[in-house]
């Protein structure tokens, strides 16, 4: 599946809020903020799951504002439960989204998060993962690890701030395993046969 | 300057030296408990003469080298050396697990008390047969193994590792470095593109079996980088590694050089696995110089490009002089060049008594 079988709809009050939406089965939420949506590991996640890719509200003024307008959008499609994904600036609105009480969210990967954590983060009891990239010195990845005691850390080599565009068979891969198996994605189901 | 001895642990019993991978055959089990005991006494004697480091490498299916783990020898070094730093120079990275490799750095770091030095190596090229690795795979996987490892020494907390040839879910080794943030770390600098990248990523040099005149471009190149990098390497980021043999006169160094059979580049004794790794890519932009570092050539020949050290001790220090000189090398890694027994041991006393003393001043 390429980046152009996803289709543009809105949603939202008065159908306002632009989304992406490719795929089917259960349902992956992904909260961008980069212009360039959706992105090839967007598309390689579509592969087998329904995927619905929101850009953070330009102008919603805060993250959470942002993942108010969101909450809201999938509320009225009827989206109850899924797994969420906040790359970039958008892991912010991403986390408050996961923080709402209502939400029925599985586990949620954070990928590349830019911007200093919210200390209320340091709540969340939902399974994360965090994705943070090495190209370049950006600590905001490890920010999230040391608020999210129980969180997942791992490094995206050779990635920068766009790991969907830069790494996006990796950041699918690797998400695809936390949301099937959240804790249990530690152990590998690989396959390390050689020749059968 | 300082001085470093690397003994090969070369198999002592008789074997061809021109086949790669020599066949199991002509091993000897007594043989090569002999070449370890003759080993451990050379190191321990470089130790006791005040060489300032003893260098152990990676090599496999090759009686030239008896440490395809040269973890295992450093571990016993740990015991057996109780001054100089023990520099493994080192894994052949991009055939290994990096994780591996780190664990067990640190867990000789910590044997030894903080005295390590990290080599890591892309290795001689036919290695890339043994655990069936595309050396056209070679750069990329040492690169990202070389990376992981300094994250395994820093990270304190666990992490996972997402790259292009490795993948791991959770890392949190034990034991750590001694030495922090890590031991310091050197890789091959021969190749333009190795000196690229040791200067950018703040890593010391070395060379192996090359020639002064190459070294010394490969050294203008990497000092280059390193200022655009905005860092000035020190004399001891870059190490130069040559055979030598010392005796109390030339003459008597020279009749002992004479004896041995010409040198063949592990890679060069088999004609196929040279081949097949010269397409692979392996050597990079600069492919040609790289093959020049491992001709075939007279003792004489070596000798003036740098290659052996040979002679008694003055004519052994001016050439020392001169490869400091042209190279600004501060660290020299001394290959054992005959295994003669006695008279080996005591080119290593006489290099550590009689050389290594004004070679500190230099």
């Amino acid at each position: 599946m390429s980046e152009s079988a996803f289709a543009q709809r809105w949603a939202g009050d008065g159908g306002r809020l632009p989304y992406y939406e490719a795929g089917s089965g259960e349902t992956i939420v992904a909260i961008v903020d980069g212009e360039r949506l959706p992105t090839r590991a967007h598309a390689l996640l579509a592969e087998r799951r329904r995927v619905i890719v929101f850009a953070k509200p330009a102008d919603a003024g805060s993250a959470q504002e942002a993942a108010r307008r969101i909450g809201a959008a999938l509320a009225r499609l009827g989206i109850e439960r899924f797994d969420l994904m906040g790359e970039g600036a958008a892991a912010a609105a991403a986390m408050w989204l996961a923080a709402a009480p209502e939400a029925d969210i599985g586990s949620v990967v954070l990928a590349a998060p830019d911007g200093p954590p919210d200390e209320a983060f340091r709540e969340m009891r939902r399974p994360v993962l965090v994705l943070s990239r090495t190209k370049d010195q950006s600590d905001a990845g490890g920010r999230y690890r040391m608020l999210l005691a129980d969180c997942h850390f791992m490094l995206v080599y050779d990635a920068g701030p766009d790991i969907g565009a830069e790494r996006p068979e990796a950041l699918a891969f690797i998400a695809r395993e936390f949301f099937e198996r959240r804790d249990l994605f530690l152990v590998s189901r690989e396959n390390g046969r050689t020749f059968p | 300057m300082k001085a470093s001895l690397f003994c090969t642990a070369r198999y002592m019993g008789a074997a061809p030296h021109d086949i790669w991978p020599l066949s199991g055959e002509y091993y000897s089990g007594d043989a090569a408990v002999r070449s370890m005991q003759t080993t451990f006494d050379q190191f321990r004697c470089a130790d006791e003469f005040g060489f300032d480091w003893v260098t152990v490498a990676e090599h496999h299916y090759s009686g030239f080298s008896l440490t395809p783990n040269p973890m295992v020898m450093a571990g016993a070094l740990s015991q057996i050396v109780r001054r100089a730093k023990i520099a493994v120079l080192g894994p052949t990275l991009p055939i290994l697990n990096p994780v591996r490799v780190a664990e067990e750095l640190a867990m000789l770091d910590t044997m030894s008390g903080g005295r390590v030095v990290a080599g890591m190596m892309r290795g001689t090229p036919n290695e890339y047969v043994t655990y069936n690795i595309n050396p056209a795979e070679s750069r990329e996987r040492f690169a990202e193994a070389l990376h992981l490892i300094r994250r395994t020494w820093t990270e304190t907390r666990p992490f996972g590792w997402l790259g292009r040839y490795y993948q791991y879910r959770t890392i949190s080794i034990w034991p750590r470095p001694v030495q922090q943030p890590h031991p310091p770390l050197y890789m091959s600098g021969s190749s333009p593109e190795a000196g690229e990248f040791a200067a950018r990523n703040h890593i010391g040099i070395g060379f192996a079996f090359t020639t002064v005149p190459l070294a010394k471009n490969a050294v203008q190149h990497y000092r280059a980088c390193a200022h655009d990098a905005g860092w000035e390497p020190a004399a001891e980021d870059v190490i130069y590694r040559a055979m030598f043999h010392v005796a109390d006169t030339d003459d008597e160094a020279f009749a002992d050089m004479s004896t041995l059979p010409p040198r063949i580049s592990l890679v060069d004794q088999n004609q196929a696995i040279a081949e097949g790794v010269r397409q692979s890519g392996y050597y990079g932009a600069d492919a040609v110089a790289q093959r020049q570092r491992t001709s075939r050539r007279e003792l004489a020949d070596r000798i003036a490009l740098g290659q052996v050290i040979v002679g008694g001790p003055d004519t052994v220090l001016a050439q020392v002089q001169r490869i400091r000189d042209e190279l600004g090398a501060g660290v020299l890694d001394l290959v054992v060049g005959a295994q003669l027994g006695e008279r080996t041991l005591h080119s290593i006393e006489l290099f550590g008594a009689k050389v290594l003393p004004r070679l500190r001043e230099l």
